[in-house]
């Protein structure tokens, strides 16, 4: 019997076929494995600060996510132009599911067409949608105008205040006042709560922004108003406010201006991946724990699935779009 | 705004928030004594740390630090004739003497007990100008936020105490460095580079790490041996310290008008501890009738030192809570940790987080009765902190620097940046530039960039608005009083007063 590396050739064999078993199982083992999505910690990306509102949700869904799933949903915050950085680390991701992120909408198109990065949001694989923001429009108590007509023929003009020429406010400003026939003065720098200071040392008087937080605590104390809510439906928390569609404007009603926390995965996502995590998202959405937790912070739970965010997507795409002119002649304007 | 009060001092008897207060007071009283490391480098390598912590809490551990720093910088300036802090220079004219006398425990009894008694003092004129603040507020507009930066700059380059030249150039530096980024009022992206990195512009975190505490390690680690240089009797006794303790109150109208110094040097931006601790040691002594024995070991000349650097706190509050404008390092940081923690300065801090303002008033004042305890009981023993050579502090605080530093974004440019400013920091401090003015002008850039095209923004484009508010007005002339006093000092030096320094 001949001998190799010291061992009789039959058992060389044996020994051979052996191997050969355990590499053929652990190749098929980990096919199955990969086929059995997820099988590792997901990472869950925000484009935000810790503490905000879109990284609280995504904690309280990431939550229950994790025990849906069986892993680890984990939030990572990778702050930076204005979420813009998440974006890119998930457009250029491996599409295994492994990576998506919560992204503020439509801001990131108008961010998109304004300073194009190459980012094709047709090829993104959409999951669904985490939260909502309603915007309203709101001002000092003392204003005495209420109605967008009577706003447009103020004298003197009525000045916009702004944290800055970009961001979601700032499309919801460009595109309000231009269908409103507001004028448009802004005055930007203001953060946060500073719009409100502002508005009552009377450096500005309107502002729009999510009626959520402390500015929902504010508009329903006696130093401010809101004239009006960006929907077609009143809104819960603000119940007296009139919405948009209400005074006559439906064209920036129907939470067109809403923003919106959409959860992207990166492009060439397969399919089934994109529905196993759509199926956790949305089950971790419709628990009334979740919805309690995300209300409470201002922000609503508006269901969709990849095809139906897919589509909202598109919409927004195409509104932003239509006003990215605007957007911009408002932004030199300002200039 | 004292209903706060109330539930603020209810919430500073829980465990954890004596845990985070006792944290900050022992943090800033071994960086206080260790000279060089000081309060700032030791809130600068705490403030990534408390990323994800209860703002409250992380208030605590930053008031701990700020109370203390300056009180626990007394020791070595007593038993080792190395001021702890810039702020405790003026204490070692009398301490060292009175120690090398053999009365180092008295002098530190007189210390530690001036620096509680200027703490509390000026603590209680801040919370009396508390509820002013919300008037003033609102009685500065946009224009006038823009003059008074304008104003904290130029004290800042002032009080810089180097050449004003490297002073003003450093400042402008600093406003450059704020430039970069979005820009908060246009939105345009400048001096990015194609870099996504620099979207949001410089961060203060690894900023202020880079410059504060890891230049300053450069600094130390090239010069070598222990951080002290000397070394004399560390035996200080109990009965001494105490016997100390009490003899403050011999002198009361230094005490007075050491305290009264520092909170009214305090307020203004850019002055801070050092220069308080310089006006009330000369003008003490200027007062005095026996003005030969200062600088001889005498108990007046410790006590006023100590009551102004201490006093400081309070006043340096003021315009940090009520307008974001900080008037020094401490104030940087603090201003770092706002950010850190989702909190506005003004409105939204004295309205909305009245629990965060109490809890830095409280955690001030609950840290400096600590430390006073601490420094009469262990003051000698903690000396020997300032002794333990360069080579094993520096890795222990740029280890923390980088961790800290990549803690907060999981950036792994956040700890190049901080590299390299320590790099330029080095270079600067060798140079003879003031990295504190660096530092506030990086700050100040954008609120002065902000505030001034607001203005024009509220105005329609008038630059009338400028000089058409009563606000405004007072501040071009104080302005204008500053820049025309120290051209008169340039011009004739040799009646400027200099008996600070003598």
């Amino acid at each position: 019997m001949r001998v190799i590396f010291g061992v009789k050739s039959l058992r060389f064999t044996r020994l051979l076929t052996v191997m050969l078993a355990m590499v053929l199982v652990g190749m098929f083992a980990s096919a199955c494995a990969e086929e059995e999505f997820p099988n590792r910690d997901i990472e869950w990306f925000v484009g935000f600060n810790a503490g905000g509102g879109f990284d609280v949700a995504s904690r309280i869904i990431a939550d229950k996510m994790s025990d849906d799933l069986g892993v680890d949903v984990v939030v990572r915050n990778i702050p930076g132009g204005g979420g813009r950085r998440a974006v890119q680390e998930i457009s250029r991701g491996e599409p295994d599911g492994y990576s998506i992120s919560i992204v503020n909408m439509p801001n990131q198109i108008t961010a998109e067409l304004l300073d194009p990065e190459g980012v094709d949001f047709n090829s993104i694989g959409w999951v669904g949608r985490a939260v909502i923001q309603t915007y309203g429009m709101y001002t000092a108590a003392d204003y005495p105008y209420n109605t967008p007509s009577e706003i447009a023929a103020s004298v003197p003009e009525p000045r916009y205040c702004l944290t800055g020429l970009s961001g979601h406010s700032f499309l919801v400003a460009s595109i309000a006042t231009e269908e409103l026939g507001i004028p448009w003065n802004p005055v930007t720098g203001y953060k946060g709560s500073e719009i409100r200071a502002g508005q009552l040392r009377g450096e500005c008087e309107l502002a729009s922004g999510p009626i959520a937080g402390d500015t929902l605590t504010a508009v329903n104390g006696p130093e401010f108003k809101v004239l009006w809510m960006f929907s077609d439906e009143r809104f819960e928390q603000v119940p007296d406010a009139p919405t948009i569609s209400e005074l006559g404007h439906a064209s920036v009603g129907a939470a067109t201006l809403a923003n919106n926390g959409m959860v992207m995965a990166p492009p060439g996502t397969p399919d089934n991946v994109l529905n196993i995590l759509s199926t956790s998202l949305n089950k971790a959405l419709a628990d009334p724990e979740v919805i309690e937790a995300i209300h409470a912070r201002g922000m609503a739970v508006s269901i969709l699935t990849p095809q139906e965010a897919s589509k909202a997507v598109e919409g927004m795409f195409g509104i932003v779009e239509e006003n990215i002119d605007v957007v911009r002649a408002k932004s030199v304007a300002a200039n | 705004m004292f209903d706060a009060l109330g539930l603020a001092i209810g919430q500073m008897f829980e465990p954890a928030s004596i845990g985070a207060i006792c944290l900050g007071m022992a943090v800033g009283v071994v960086f206080g004594i260790i000279p060089g490391l000081g309060s700032v480098i030791a809130m600068t390598l705490l403030l990534p740390f408390t990323f994800g912590w209860d703002p409250t809490l992380a208030m605590y551990v930053f008031a701990g630090i700020m109370g203390t720093a300056s009180t626990g910088g007394a020791v070595p300036a007593i038993l080792l004739n190395t001021p702890g802090t810039i702020a405790n220079v003026c204490t070692t004219f009398d301490g060292y003497p009175m120690a090398q006398r053999g009365e180092g425990g008295r002098a530190l009894g007189l210390a530690a007990s001036a620096s509680g008694l200027g703490t509390l003092f000026s603590i209680l004129v801040l919370t009396a100008l508390l509820p002013l603040a919300k008037l003033m507020l609102m009685a500065f507009g946009a224009p006038d936020i823009f003059w008074l930066i304008i104003v904290g700059l130029l004290a800042v380059t002032f009080a810089s105490q180097q050449n004003m030249a490297k002073g003003l150039a450093a400042g402008g530096l600093g406003i450059l460095i704020a430039l970069i980024g979005f820009s908060p009022v246009f939105g345009e992206l400048r001096f990015a580079f194609g870099s996504e990195y620099l979207w949001d512009g410089i961060e203060i975190v690894p900023l202020a790490v880079g410059f504060f505490a890891l230049s300053e390690l450069l600094v130390y680690t090239s010069r070598g041996g222990s951080i002290a240089q000397s070394r004399s009797t560390m035996e200080v006794g109990a009965k001494q310290l105490l016997s100390g303790a009490v003899e403050v109150f011999k002198y009361p109208g230094i005490l007075l008008r050491g305290s009264i110094i520092g909170t009214v040097t305090g307020a203004i931006p850019g002055a801070g501890g050092a220069v308080a601790n310089f006006l009330s040691y000369s003008s003490a002594k200027k007062a005095s009738k026996t003005p030969e024995l200062f600088g001889t070991g005498y108990a007046g000349g410790i006590v006023a030192s100590e009551a102004a650097n201490d006093a400081k706190d309070g006043g340096i509050l003021l315009p940090t809570l009520t307008f974001g404008i900080p008037g020094n390092g401490e104030m940087v940081i603090l201003m770092g940790a706002f950010v850190l923690h989702g909190i506005q300065p003004g409105r939204d801090l004295l309205v909305n987080r009245l629990d965060i303002v109490w809890a830095i008033i409280l955690g001030v004042v609950a840290a400096q009765i600590l430390t006073t305890i601490v420094i009469l009981g262990a003051g000698g023993w903690l000396a020997k902190l300032s002794l333990v050579p360069v080579r094993y502090i520096a890795p222990f605080v740029a280890v923390l620097s980088f961790i800290g530093v990549y803690a907060v974004r999981s950036n792994i440019w956040d700890v190049m940046l901080a590299v390299m400013a320590a790099i330029i920091g080095f270079g600067l401090r060798k140079a003879g530039f003031p990295i504190i003015t660096l530092v506030i002008g990086f700050v100040l850039g954008e609120l002065a960039e902000k505030s001034f095209v607001q203005s024009l923004q509220i105005s329609g484009g008038s630059y009338s608005v400028f000089y058409s508010r009563p606000v405004s007005i007072i501040l071009i002339a104080i302005i204008i009083g500053t820049v025309g006093w120290s051209i008169y000092r340039a011009l004739y030096p040799a009646s400027a007063p200099q008996e600070a320094a003598e």
